[in-house]
């Protein structure tokens, strides 16, 4: 049984392991492939700062509130394996602002120590009269991206570096199951009109002393389009960019003065920082994950896909959530394939 | 008395942060500092520098409440402005955890740190030895950083600082109208303190950035406090202690301790281990004196004997300090238009 996954951001390698791990003992035959013109540090995930947070209001999707749900869980209880610290995953404090009260978030009792801010608190932050204080995690993908990529690796798990044009490509050459992970450009293999670029950009600082993550909110301007600071183990990224429908991934000088002036506004000791890069980037924006099945048929041949892509701006917050996931339709393709026993009831 | 002449011994974090107060406070007064050590041999310079105070058992607590208060507001500010990475200030939020629940839930501290609230149940998960603790949000002070900006304060506004080793401090009347007495634990020999004693730290400080949460265990033996370039992790308090030798022993141990709190400092690298000797006392002193001989009187303002708490509260009994020689240089004024009449 071949597995081919197209994409190697958080989402694919993520999808990739999940499904090996549950799967290979129970199919000796499984072999994996993972194809993408684009690997760490190169892709869409190394651009993140790596916070884990949803986004303030869920529109009603409980899907992906549990699937978020599951990924702090999930990296909650790895907090204390020696892996920890090569998988680049840490706790993080900080702050929510805002310019007026707002309905507790769906994720409030997910993250650790949700509180709204004191007054006191908020004499830090002049112009915003409202917030959030809560404990939550970092993941950085220039070290996560890597230590899923060695998991693979040792697993057996090849890769390929080859831009894919389409899934035939990849079906037609004897592969099963197609795990389409492809992000932003998901729609070059099939045409997808409710995936749109939201674009980002950032500026990374050397600022040590800056320890909580500070995201502010803007009702108006709508989410990231205000500005924050997260603090990494290495450099602080600062950001508040988000524009729909721009798929430039070149830096433009007008956000970097956006950025640079609306965060050290927000934190005045920033002006001292060191900027040490900047870089753009387009979050694969979607109404909802799409996280479904298709068979794809053209003349003899059928293939399974998988679709997992339209995470937006929360792909690392939702991204094992949804491996699990994928993970599930796999075990379902496998039962139809009768290819793997059915879980044995318990008497 | 045209230009008071004021002398300060000492330079650690008392030393300096009270000569800038007699500074502020005494514009006409012409101050200097004068010490063996500045930084980075100071014992402050060993501190972490968090703003979680220690308590005096001989101080009345409102006194204490309100050195805290001064020093936390203070320093709130100036984390809060664009000289907060210069001076090495800067927010710090984590936990203080208990293996079993204190007799008093709230330190008379709590309403002056921010947001201090007991932890949740999901938030003690972490931490399987322990069953009860504080979340809140408080200052940490970096040295070096801290006290070169003091330094560079002091400069600024026309304040000399030599290194001298003063062995009494009567060897100053000549020079000096007021001698501030802020020499930490060199108080002991050089005014023969017998009440004064070390309680001897050491500290592990380690190169571990992805750690930006503080955890103590509120028996106040093991902590980890994220600064700027650095991670302290520590410690001990050993009484009566003068060794500044760093114990390999102990070295491990407050390694093993710590990476029980947090177990990803296993993968801490560059580990440099520091001493430092607190110099304790049942309460800070904090007073007038006038020393004399053969007539001569030598006005003496005592600032030290801060043991665990320096940083918590050294702009506070800087500032107290300060008062005091406010009023030594007024009675000596006082004394001087009474010997012209």
């Amino acid at each position: 049984m071949r597995v081919a996954i197209i994409g190697a951001g958080v989402i694919g390698l993520s999808t990739a392991l999940c499904i090996h791990e549950q799967y290979h003992s129970l199919v000796p035959s499984l072999e994996m492939e993972v194809y993408a013109d684009r690997y760490t540090p190169h892709t869409t995930s190394d651009g993140a700062a790596g916070l884990w947070q949803p986004y303030v209001s869920d529109h009603g999707n409980l899907q992906e509130t549990l699937w978020n749900k599951e990924t702090f869980d999930y990296l909650l209880g790895h907090l204390g394996s020696p892996a920890v610290k090569e998988m680049g995953l840490f706790l993080i404090s900080g702050y929510n602002l805002f310019t007026q009260p707002v309905p507790d978030p769906s994720w409030k009792n997910i993250v650790l120590g949700f509180r709204n801010l004191t007054p006191k608190e908020l004499e830090l932050f002049p112009g915003y009269s409202y917030g959030w204080f809560n404990t939550a995690l970092m993941l950085e993908c220039r070290s996560y991206l890597p230590w899923l990529t060695n998991r693979l690796t040792q697993r057996g798990v090849k890769f390929f570096h080859k831009k894919v044009e389409s899934f035939q490509e990849v079906s037609g050459g004897g592969v099963d199951v197609v795990i389409n992970c492809t992000g932003m450009r998901a729609g070059e293999l099939q045409p997808d009109p409710e995936l749109q670029p939201g674009r980002g950009q950032i500026i990374k600082v050397l600022a040590p002393w800056v320890k909580h993550f500070i995201i502010t909110h803007d009702i108006k301007s709508g989410v990231y389009n205000s500005p924050y600071v997260i603090p990494g183990s290495e450099f602080t990224v600062l950001g508040g960019i988000y524009q729909h429908g721009n798929w430039n991934e070149e830096n433009s000088a007008q956000d970097h003065k956006t950025i640079w002036e609306n965060c050290c506004r927000l934190l005045p000791a920033l002006q001292k920082a060191k900027i040490v890069q900047e870089w753009s980037g387009l979050r694969p924006a979607r109404p909802r994950v799409r996280l479904e099945r298709e068979t794809i048929r053209q003349g003899h041949f059928q293939a399974e896909v998988i679709h997992n892509y339209g995470h937006g701006g929360f792909g690392i917050t939702i991204h094992w959530g949804c491996a699990m996931a994928a993970a599930r339709l796999f075990g379902s393709i496998l039962q139809e394939k009768k290819l793997a026993s059915p879980p044995q009831p318990r008497l | 008395m045209a230009a008071p002449k004021v002398a300060v011994v000492g330079a650690g974090v008392v030393g300096l942060s009270t000569a800038l107060c007699v500074a502020e406070t005494c514009p006409s007064c012409s101050v200097t500092v004068l010490s063996d050590q500045f930084s980075p041999n100071t014992t402050s310079d060993v501190a972490a520098g968090m703003l979680i105070p220690h308590t005096y058992p001989g101080t009345p607590i409102h006194v204490q409440k309100q050195w805290f208060k001064e020093t936390f507001t203070y320093l709130f500010a100036i984390s809060n402005s664009a000289e907060a990475s210069e001076a090495g200030i800067h927010l710090v939020s984590g936990w203080q955890v208990f293996k079993n629940t204190p007799k008093e839930e709230l330190p008379f501290w709590s309403d002056i740190v921010l947001g201090f609230r007991p932890m949740s149940k999901a938030e003690l998960q972490k931490f399987p030895h322990h069953q009860f603790g504080q979340a809140f949000t408080t200052l940490k002070c970096d040295c070096p950083p801290y006290l070169l900006w003091l330094e560079k304060r002091l400069k600024a506004i026309g304040v000399q600082m030599y290194t001298r080793k003063v062995a009494d401090l009567w060897e100053l009347n000549s020079e000096y109208n007021v001698v501030v007495n802020c020499a930490g634990i060199g108080a002991h020999q050089l005014v023969g303190d017998e009440k004064l004693f070390p309680v001897r730290g050491q500290v592990l400080k380690v190169h571990a950035p992805w750690v930006k949460n503080f955890i103590r265990d509120g028996d106040g033996l093991t902590y980890i406090y994220p600064g700027i370039h650095s991670v302290t992790l520590g410690g001990t308090r050993e009484k009566e202690s003068w060794s500044l030798s760093p114990d390999p022993g102990t070295t491990k141990d407050i390694f093993d301790r710590c990476c029980s709190l947090e177990p990803s400092l296993r993968g801490a690298q560059d580990i440099k281990v520091k001493v430092g000797l607190r110099p304790s006392r049942q309460c800070v002193r904090l007073q007038r004196e006038v020393l004399s001989q053969g007539g001569v009187k030598l006005p003496v303002v005592h600032n030290y004997g801060h043991g665990a708490g320096g940083f918590s509260v050294h702009r506070g009994t800087a500032k107290e300090a300060a008062h005091l020689v406010g009023e030594c240089i007024a009675a000596l004024q006082g004394s001087s238009s009474r010997a012209k009449l």
